[in-house]
C-alpha cells in the first residue's frame, strides 16, 4: 500500500461521505465547507508522491507501482504506477477539483450529490491516468463517464438531456471500438507470452507487435482516443457537452477529460505501437492540423462564449495531435507540455465564462457589451486568460506552443506553416470576443442589472491557476524537464521505428 | 375331451361373481333399489381384489376359449375399478331416479361383459363379451326419463353400435373363411404360414372399422359428441371411461396378436388413422364453448393418443397405451362427474358457468384443473406418462413412427390451449352466472368419485413404476 | 439423501403448509419466507460444501423411481448447475420478500411462488432426463397462474401464449430425449435416462445433427432467441413483477442451461456444425432485441427486450467455443440472472407507485422518489455494461471470445451494448427527469420491502464484478467440460 493508492481511493470514500453527508446535513454551508476540506486532502496526499517522486530515475520505469492478482482468469491485475507522462495529469486533476470545489460555492442544488460526483470523477481521472493494466484503464475510462452524465443532466443548461445522452453514447461507441483494439492486444500477448495478461507494462516491456498487426490495432485505439481528445470530425459531441454542462463540469471536463484521449494516444498507441505511429505519422498530422484550423474557424463564428471556448480547446488539442505526429523529441515534448497547459488555462477560460454568466445571466456575446465597465475585475483575469490562451510569450501557453512548431518546423516546414496559421485565427477569435464583449459601451440593459463582480471564492481558483500560468511561462523547465522523462522511452522507440 | 371342473371355476370366480350380482340387483323389489348401488359396489370391489390375487396366475379355461394371464388380469382390475368409481359417483344420480336397480343391473352386466373380453382366447368369445357389454350399454342413457336428450342418445348409439358389430361380424367371417379358425392367436399363426391375403387385409379393416366405431375414430366418431353430451354425467362417464375401453382391448388382441406386427400395412393405416383422430378431435373440441361437448371431442382426441401405443407396437408403447387408458378413464369419469356437479350448481356447463368457479367451488374447481392438466399431459399427473412412454417408444422406433410422435407431441400441445382456457377461467376471471341458491355444499359421492379419480392421478403419477411394470408384464404375456 | 432433496421439497412442504392454513391468508408469506429463506440458507452451506476442483457431480443422489422405464431420481450439481441453483434460491427468496404487501388471493400467490421455485431448482439440479423435463414442465404450471391472476388487462392472451409457445418447445425437446435415449441405448447396451451417463456416449455426427436441431428449437424457445421470441414481451408486460423477476431472472436460463447441458455437452460435433446459424440467431438477437427495446414506450417492455439481447450474449459466446467465450456465457447467465431482477424489480416500484410505466406518461420522477430512481439508474447502468458491474464482466468475456474467434465480428455486439446504452440512459431520462405529471405529485418513494431486495442485488451484482474470480473459480469445471471438443481445436 503505497500513496498513489490512497490517493486513488481517496476520492471515491470522499464521494461516499458526501452522498451520505447529502442526505443528513441540510446546511449547504457546512456540505461546502466539508467538500472543500475532503478536496484538498487528495492534494495534499498527492504533493506527498511529487516530493517522494524520483525526478532522475530513467523512463520507462514506473514509480508508486503496485500491482496484484485481481482476476486469474483472463490475468487481469490491479497495477498502478506514475512516471512524467501521468504525474503531470495526476496532478492536474488533484489541483484543479478543490478550485473546482471552491468555484462552485454559489451552486445550491442538491451539494451533497453535487460534490460527490465531483469526487467520483476524481477518483476515475486519477484511475484513468495511473493505470497499468488496459482493463483497470478501460474500468476508470468508463467510470469517468458516469458523474459526468449525471453532472450534465442533474445541473446543466436548458438542453441538457439532449447533451447528456449524446456526451455518454459518443464517447461510449469510442471506448467500446478501442476495447476492440484491447483485445487485440491481448491475445497477441498471450500467444507470445504463454499466458494471458493485460499488464501494460509487462506487454509493453515484453511483447513484440509485427508491423502488419500494429497497422490494425492502431486505428482502432487511435478512434477511441480521438473521439475522447476531441479531434476533427469527431468532434460534435463537445460543443453539446459543453453548453450544457454546469461551470465545473465544464472546467473538469475541458482540463482533464479531453487529456485522457491523448495521455491514451501517447501511452498506449504511440507507446505500444511506435511503427504504426510512424506510419500513420502524415494522415494524423494533417488531421490535427484540420482540427487546429477547423475549429478556429468555428470558434470565430461562434456568439456563445462557452460555444466558442468549446471550439477553441478542440482547436488547442489539435496541436497536441499535431505534436505528437511529428515524431521529433521537442515537439513531442511540447504536445505533452500542451496537454498541461491546455488543462490549466481552459479551466481558466471556463471558470470565467462561467463567473460572467452567473453574474449577467448570459454567455451570449451578441447580448453582452461593455462588460469591462461594469465588471472591472472579472474582466481583467479574463483579459489575462485570453491572452494565455492566445500563447502570449510569458505564460504558459506560448511554452508548448513554441516547443511543437520549432520541432514540426526541422521535420515537415510545410505542414508546420500551415499550421501556425492556426496561431493567426486564435489571437482573431480571442480578441474580437474581447471587443464585442467586454469593451466598448455598457449597454444600459447590463448597467441596470447592477451584476455583482467577481466574489473571492470565484477570484480565489482564478488566481491559483493564473500564478501558475505565470510561474511556468516564465520558468517551464520543472515543468518539460519531468514531461521529458516520461517521454524519452516513447521517443526512443519512435525513432528507432523511423 | 375338455370338462370343466370345479378348480377350473375358481378362476372364473370374479366373472361368475358378476353375473350373480347382476340377476340378484335385477330381481331386487323396486324399494329396495336404492341399495343397489351397495352391492353392485361390493361386488366389483370383490371382484376386483379376486382378480388382483390372481396375479401370477396363468391358465387355461374353458376348454382353451379363456385363458386367465397376466394381460387378462391387468386388463381386469383396470376395468372394474375404473367400474367401480363409477358406481360411487352414481349414487347422488340413482338418489334422484326411479329406476336405479335397471341402472346397476346393467352396469354389472356390462362389467361382466367387459372383463370377459381380455381373458377371450378365440373371437366367438370375445364377441360375446363385447356384445354383451354393448347392449347394456346402449340401454343405460335410457335410465332417466328425466332426460329427454337421453333417449336420442341412445338409439343413436344404439343404431351406430348395430352397424359396427355388422360389420365386425363380416370382418369374423372373412377372417374365418380364409384361416379356418376363430382362435386368436391360431388365426395369427395361420396368416404367418400363407402370408396376407387381400381377403384377409379386407377382414382386419371391417373389423377395424366395426371396433374403431366404438373406439369413437375419426371418421367413426359422430356418435360420440351427442351420446356424450345427451347421457347423464356417470353414463357418460361409464361410455366414455369404461366401455370404450374394452374396445381398446379388443384392439390390442386384434392388432398385436392376430395380424401381428409385421402387417406394414396395417400399421399404416392405423398410423393414420390416429393422426386423423387426434387432430379432428382436438380442431373440433378448440371450437366448442359447451366444456361437456368440448370434453367429448377431446375424448375422440385421446383415443387416437391411445391408439398411437398400440400402432407403434413396442412393448413399451403398448404400455404406454395401457397406462394412457387408465388415465384417460379417470379423467373422464372424474370430469364429467364435476360437470355434472357444475350444472347442479350453477345451471349450464358452458364455458360461462365455469368463470371465477375457483372462488364459489375452491375444491371442485382444484380436482378440475389437476384433471385438465392431466389431459393435457403435464407432469407428474398421470395423463402424462402415458403419452410420454408412447412418444419415447415411437421416436425409438424410428421412421415415420418419429413423425407419429411429433404429431403426437403437437396434438397435445394443441389441447392445452383448450384445457388451459377452462383453467384459465376458473381461477382468472370473476364470477359471471351466480350459483344456484341451494348449492350442494359437503360431502357427496360424485364427489368422493371425484377425488378418488384425482388421487389416483396423482398418486400414479407421482409413482407411476409399479403401474408401469404391471403394464409391461402384461403386454409381455399377450405376445 | 442428498441435501438437494430436502432443498427440493422445503418449498413443497411450505406449498402444503400454506394449503392447511389457507383460512388465515396473512400467514402465507411468513410461510414461504421461511421455505424460501430455509432453501437460501441450505444452498449457501451447499455452496460452503462444494469441492470447486472435484470434476463431475456432487451431492449426488439416484434413487430407482420407475425401473421399468429405467426412469430414476437422480439430482446433483456440478459447476455449471450450482451457480444457477444459488441464483433461484436467492431470487426466490427476494421475491418473497418484495411481494410482501401482496394480499389478493395471498395463499395461492405465495404458493405458486414457492412451487415455481421447487421447479427450477429441480431442472438446474435434474441428472435424470425424466426428471429434467418433468421440472421443465412444472415450472410452466405456477407461471401461467401467476401471469393469468395476478397479470395486467392482456394476462388471458400473455398467459396463454407462454403457456402454448414454451409447451410446444418443450415437447419438441421431449422426442430429442426419445432418440437419445434409444441411441444411447443401443450403444451402451443397457437403457438409461441418467444425463451423466448418456453425456458420455458419442453419438454418430448425423444423429448429433438432427437431435441438436431439436434441442435447439427447444431451447431457443426459452432462452428466447429471435424469431421465437415473441412471448416474452408479452409474458412480461402482463406479468405481475414477482413473477417477472423469476421469469427473467431464472426461467430463460432453463433455456441456456440446456443447451449447454443437453446440446453442447451430449452433441459437440452437431454444435460445430451448427456454429454459423447459432451465432446468426445470436447477433440478430443482441442487435434486433437492442433495436426493439430503443422502441419501446412500455418501460417493462423495453427491459423485456433486452432481456432477448441479453440472452443473445449468452448463445454468441457458446458458439464461439473459446474458454472466454463460453466463460462469458456461463457468467453472464447469472450475471443477467441478478441484475434482471433488479430491473424489473425497479420497474414494478414505478408501476406500483405511480399506477403506470409508460414512460410518455412519466417524468420528473428523480424530485418524488430519489432513491428507487438512484436504485434504477444503478440497476440500468449494471445491464448495459458498465465496468465495474457484472454484467459487464460477462460481456466483456463474451465479446474476448467472439473476438478471439470471429474477429472483427465483435463490432456487432458492441453496437448491441452501444444501443443499450441508448435506450437505457433514454428512457431513465425522460423517467427521472422533465416534468413531473400533476397526478404524480404525491408519490411515494419505494417501500423498504422492495429496497432491500433490489440493494441486495446491486449489491452482488457490484461485487462479482470487481470480484468475478470468486464466482468463475465455481464455473471454471464447467467451461473445461465444454471446451474439450475435438473439431473446434
Amino acid at each position: 500500500m503505497n500513496w498513489l493508492n490512497i490517493l486513488i481511493f481517496l476520492p471515491l470514500l470522499a464521494a461516499v461521505v458526501m452522498f451520505i453527508g447529502g442526505r443528513l446535513v441540510k446546511n449547504d454551508n457546512a456540505l461546502r465547507g466539508l467538500a472543500l476540506v475532503l478536496s484538498l486532502l487528495p492534494l495534499a496526499v498527492n504533493l506527498v508522491i511529487m516530493a517522494g517522486y524520483n525526478y532522475g530515475l530513467a523512463s520507462g520505469d514506473f514509480q508508486y507501482y503496485t500491482t496484484l492478482d485481481w482476476i486469474a482468469a483472463f490475468g487481469i491485475s490491479y497495477a498502478v504506477g506514475l512516471d512524467g507522462l501521468s504525474l503531470p495529469l495526476v496532478f492536474l486533476t488533484s489541483l484543479l477539483t478543490p478550485l473546482v470545489v471552491l468555484l462552485s460555492f454559489d451552486e445550491h442544488k442538491k451539494l451533497g450529490a453535487y460534490f460527490g460526483l465531483l469526487f467520483l470523477l476524481e477518483c476515475g481521472l486519477f484511475g484513468v491516468f495511473a493505470a497499468l493494466d488496459l482493463f483497470l484503464f478501460y474500468l476508470f475510462w468508463e467510470v469517468v463517464l458516469i458523474p459526468m452524465y449525471f453532472l450534465i443532466l442533474g445541473w446543466g443548461g436548458p438542453r441538457r438531456r439532449y447533451a447528456a445522452i449524446k456526451f455518454f453514447v459518443y464517447t461510449h461507441v469510442a471506448s467500446l471500438v478501442m476495447l476492440v483494439g484491447f483485445f487485440a492486444i491481448f491475445f497477441t500477448a498471450a500467444a507470445e507470452l504463454g499466458h494471458y495478461t493485460f499488464n501494460m507494462y509487462e506487454i509493453m516491456s515484453a511483447v513484440h507487435f509485427a508491423p502488419g498487426l500494429q497497422y490494425l490495432i492502431f486505428p482502432a485505439l487511435f478512434f477511441g482516443f480521438a473521439v475522447k481528445m476531441p479531434t476533427v470530425p469527431f468532434h460534435t459531441w463537445l460543443p453539446d457537452a459543453h453548453v450544457e454542462a454546469p461551470t465545473g463540469g465544464s472546467v473538469f471536463l475541458a482540463a482533464v477529460m479531453l487529456k485522457m484521449g491523448g495521455y491514451g494516444l501517447v501511452r498506449i498507441a504511440f507507446g505500444m505501437f511506435p511503427e504504426a505511429a510512424v506510419h500513420y505519422a502524415i494522415p494524423m498530422a494533417v488531421l490535427g492540423i484540420i482540427s487546429m484550423l477547423w475549429a478556429a474557424l468555428l470558434a470565430l463564428a461562434q456568439d456563445d462564449l462557452k460555444k466558442m471556448i468549446a471550439y477553441s480547446s478542440v482547436s488547442h488539442m489539435g496541436l497536441v495531435l499535431f505534436g505528437l505526429a511529428m515524431l521529433q523529441e521537442r515537439a513531442f515534448n511540447g504536445a505533452v507540455v500542451q496537454m498541461f497547459a491546455h488543462g490549466l488555462i481552459s479551466a481558466m477560460l471556463f471558470m470565467c465564462c462561467g463567473i460572467l454568466q452567473h453574474s449577467v445571466g448570459t454567455r451570449r456575446i451578441g447580448d453582452l457589451g461593455g462588460v469591462a465597465n461594469v465588471l472591472p475585475r472579472l474582466s481583467a483575469l479574463t483579459v489575462f486568460t485570453f491572452f494565455a490562451s492566445i500563447g502570449l510569450p510569458g505564460l504558459l501557453g506560448f511554452i508548448p506552443e513554441m516547443m511543437v512548431f520549432l520541432g514540426a518546423f526541422s521535420v515537415h516546414k510545410l505542414l508546420t506553416v500551415v499550421a501556425m496559421l492556426s496561431m493567426i485565427l486564435t489571437a482573431a477569435y480571442y480578441l474580437w470576443a474581447l471587443e464585442r464583449a467586454y469593451f466598448g459601451q455598457a449597454s444600459r440593459d447590463l448597467i441596470e442589472k447592477q451584476p455583482h463582480d467577481i466574489r473571492w471564492f470565484q477570484a480565489v481558483p482564478l488566481l491559483v491557476l493564473g500564478v501558475l500560468v505565470l510561474i511556468l511561462g516564465v520558468y517551464p523547465a520543472p515543468l518539460t524537464d519531468i514531461v521529458s522523462q516520461g517521454t524519452a522511452y516513447i521517443i526512443n522507440a519512435l525513432g528507432g521505428a523511423i | 375331451m375338455n370338462t370343466i371342473t370345479l378348480d377350473q371355476l375358481i378362476p372364473l370366480l370374479p366373472e361368475l361373481l358378476l353375473a350373480l350380482a347382476a340377476m340378484i340387483v335385477m330381481l331386487l323389489p323396486r324399494r329396495a333399489g336404492k341399495a343397489a348401488w351397495g352391492i353392485a359396489a361390493a361386488t366389483l370391489a370383490a371382484a376386483a381384489v379376486m382378480c388382483a390375487v390372481l396375479w401370477g396366475v396363468d391358465a387355461e379355461l374353458l376348454g382353451g376359449a379363456y385363458r386367465v394371464d397376466g394381460f387378462c388380469v391387468f386388463a381386469q382390475v383396470m376395468l372394474l375399478s375404473l367400474g367401480f368409481i363409477n358406481i360411487i359417483g352414481s349414487v347422488d344420480f340413482t338418489g334422484t331416479i326411479t329406476r336405479a336397480k335397471e341402472y346397476y343391473a346393467l352396469l354389472l352386466a356390462a362389467m361382466l361383459g367387459l372383463v370377459l373380453i381380455p381373458g377371450a382366447t378365440d373371437y366367438i368369445t370375445l364377441t360375446i363379451g363385447f356384445e354383451l357389454a354393448s347392449i347394456a350399454t346402449y340401454t343405460l342413457p335410457m335410465v332417466d326419463p328425466s332426460n329427454p336428450k337421453g333417449r336420442e342418445a341412445s338409439l343413436k348409439y344404439y343404431l351406430m353400435g348395430a352397424f359396427s358389430s355388422a360389420l365386425i361380424f363380416y370382418g369374423l367371417s372373412l377372417l374365418y373363411g380364409f384361416t379356418g379358425t376363430l382362435s386368436i392367436r391360431g388365426a395369427a399363426e395361420v396368416i404367418a404360414l400363407v402370408g396376407i391375403h387381400p381377403a384377409l387385409a379386407a377382414a382386419f379393416v371391417l373389423m377395424l372399422a366395426g371396433y374403431g366405431y366404438k373406439m369413437a375414430l375419426v371418421p367413426l366418431h359422430m356418435w360420440a359428441a351427442d351420446t356424450y353430451t345427451g347421457a347423464s354425467a356417470p353414463t357418460t362417464g361409464f361410455i366414455s371411461g369404461v366401455t370404450q375401453k374394452g374396445a381398446f382391448i379388443v384392439a390390442m388382441k386384434i392388432v398385436l396378436v392376430t395380424f401381428g406386427l409385421g402387417l406394414s400395412v396395417a400399421s399404416a393405416i392405423l398410423g393414420l388413422l390416429c393422426v386423423i383422430t387426434m387432430t379432428v378431435g382436438n380442431v373440433l373440441a378448440l371450437q366448442q364453448s359447451d366444456v361437456k361437448r368440448m370434453l367429448a371431442y377431446s375424448s375422440v382426441a385421446h383415443a387416437g393418443n391411445i391408439l398411437v401405443g398400440i400402432t407403434v407396437a413396442t412393448g413399451l408403447a403398448v404400455a404406454g397405451s395401457f397406462l394412457h387408458i387408465w388415465a384417460h378413464a379417470l379423467m373422464t369419469i372424474g370430469g364429467f362427474f364435476v360437470l355434472r356437479m357444475v350444472a347442479q350448481a350453477k345451471g349450464g356447463t358452458e364455458i360461462k358457468h365455469f368463470r371465477g368457479l375457483a372462488k364459489e367451488m375452491p375444491y371442485t374447481a382444484a380436482a378440475f384443473m389437476l384433471i385438465l392438466f392431466s389431459y393435457g399431459g403435464v407432469p407428474p399427473l398421470l395423463g402424462f406418462w402415458g403419452k410420454m412412454l408412447m412418444t419415447v417408444a415411437a421416436v425409438g422406433r424410428g421412421g415415420w413412427y418419429t413423425a407419429l410422435a411429433l404429431l403426437l407431441v403437437l396434438n397435445s400441445a394443441l389441447s392445452l390451449v383448450y384445457y388451459a382456457r377452462v383453467i384459465r377461467e376458473m381461477y382468472a376471471k370473476p364470477s359471471e352466472v351466480a350459483p344456484v341458491a341451494d348449492m350442494p355444499r359437503g360431502f357427496s359421492w360424485q364427489g368422493l368419485a371425484v377425488w378418488l379419480a384425482v388421487g389416483l392421478l396423482l398418486v400414479l403419477g407421482l409413482f407411476p413404476g409399479q403401474l408401469t411394470d404391471f403394464a409391461a408384464m402384461a403386454v409381455d404375456a399377450l405376445s | 439423501m442428498s441435501i438437494i432433496t430436502i432443498l427440493l421439497a422445503l418449498p413443497l412442504l411450505g406449498v402444503l403448509l400454506i394449503g392447511i392454513s389457507a383460512r388465515r391468508p396473512g400467514a402465507a408469506k411468513f410461510i414461504a419466507l421461511v421455505a424460501s429463506g430455509l432453501v437460501l440458507a441450505g444452498s449457501v452451506y451447499l455452496l460452503g460444501q462444494f469441492d470447486p476442483a472435484a470434476s463431475g457431480y456432487q451431492f449426488e443422489q439416484i434413487t430407482p423411481w420407475f425401473p421399468a422405464f429405467c426412469v430414476s431420481f437422480a439430482v446433483g450439481l456440478d459447476s455449471l448447475s450450482l451457480p444457477l441453483f444459488m441464483l433461484t434460491a436467492l431470487l426466490g427468496f427476494l421475491v418473497v420478500v418484495y411481494s410482501w404487501n401482496v394480499t389478493e388471493r395471498a395463499p395461492f400467490y405465495f404458493g405458486l411462488l414457492l412451487l415455481l421455485e421447487t421447479g427450477v431448482l429441480g431442472v438446474f439440479s435434474a441428472l435424470d432426463f425424466f426428471l429434467f423435463y418433468i421440472f421443465w414442465e412444472v415450472v410452466l404450471i405456477p407461471m401461467f397462474f401467476l401471469i393469468g391472476i395476478w397479470g395486467g388487462g392482456r394476462r388471458s392472451y400473455a398467459s396463454m401464449k407462454f403457456l402454448i409457445y414454451t409447451h410446444v418447445a418443450s415437447l419438441v425437446m421431449v422426442l430429442a430425449i426419445g432418440a437419445m435415449f434409444f441411441k444411447a441405448g443401443d450403444i451402451l447396451g443397457h437403457y438409461t435416462f441418467l444425463i451423466p451417463e448418456i453425456t458420455g456416449v458419442f453419438f454418430e455426427p448425423g444423429f448429433q445433427v438432427l437431435v441438436f436441431g431439436a434441442l435447439l428449437f427447444a431451447f431457443c424457445v426459452k432462452l428466447p432467441v429471435v424469431p421465437l421470441h415473441t412471448w416474452l414481451p408479452d409474458a412480461h408486460v402482463e406479468a405481475p413483477t414477482a413473477a417477472s423477476v423469476l421469469l427473467a431472472g431464472v426461467l430463460l436460463k432453463m433455456g441456456g442451461y440446456g443447451l449447454i447441458r443437453v446440446g453442447y455437452m451430449i452433441h459437440p460435433v452437431a454444435a460445430g456444425i451448427y456454429m454459423p446459424l447459432i451465432v446468426v440467431l445470436a447477433l440478430v438477437s443482441i442487435v434486433y432485441g437492442s433495436y426493439a427495446a430503443f422502441t419501446q414506450d412500455d418501460l417493462k417492455k423495453l427491459i423485456a427486450y433486452s432481456s432477448i439481447s441479453h440472452m443473445g450474449f449468452v448463445l454468441l459466446g457458446l458458439a464461439s467455443q473459446t474458454e472466454a467465450g463460453v466463460l462469458g456465457a456461463v457468467y453472464q447467465m447469472v450475471a443477467h440472472g441478478i441484475i434482471s431482477a433488479a430491473l424489473f424489480m425497479g420497474c414494478g416500484v414505478i408501476q406500483h407507485n405511480c399506477g403506470t410505466r409508460q414512460i410518455s406518461r412519466l417524468g420528473g420522477l428523480y424530485s418524488r422518489m430519489p432513491a428507487a430512481m438512484t436504485l434504477l439508474v444503478l440497476a440500468f447502468f449494471a445491464s448495459m455494461g458498465i465496468p465495474g458491474f457484472m454484467g459487464f464482466m460477462a460481456e466483456f468475456s463474451v465479446m474476448l471470445g467472439v473476438y478471439q474467434r470471429f474477429g472483427l465480428l465483435v463490432l456487432l455486439v458492441a453496437l448491441g451494448a452501444v444501443l443499450a446504452v441508448g435506450y437505457y440512459l433514454w428512457a431513465f431520462q425522460r423517467v427521472a427527469f422533465g416534468a413531473l405529471p400533476k397526478d404524480m405529485q404525491n408519490v411515494r418513494d419505494i417501500h423498504w420491502f422492495e429496497l432491500v431486495p433490489m440493494v441486495v442485488l446491486l449489491v452482488l451484482a457490484l461485487y462479482f464484478g470487481l470480484q468475478p474470480d470468486g464466482m468463475v473459480e465455481y464455473m471454471q469445471g464447467s467451461v473445461d467440460m465444454l471446451l474439450w471438443d475435438p473439431i473446434m481445436d
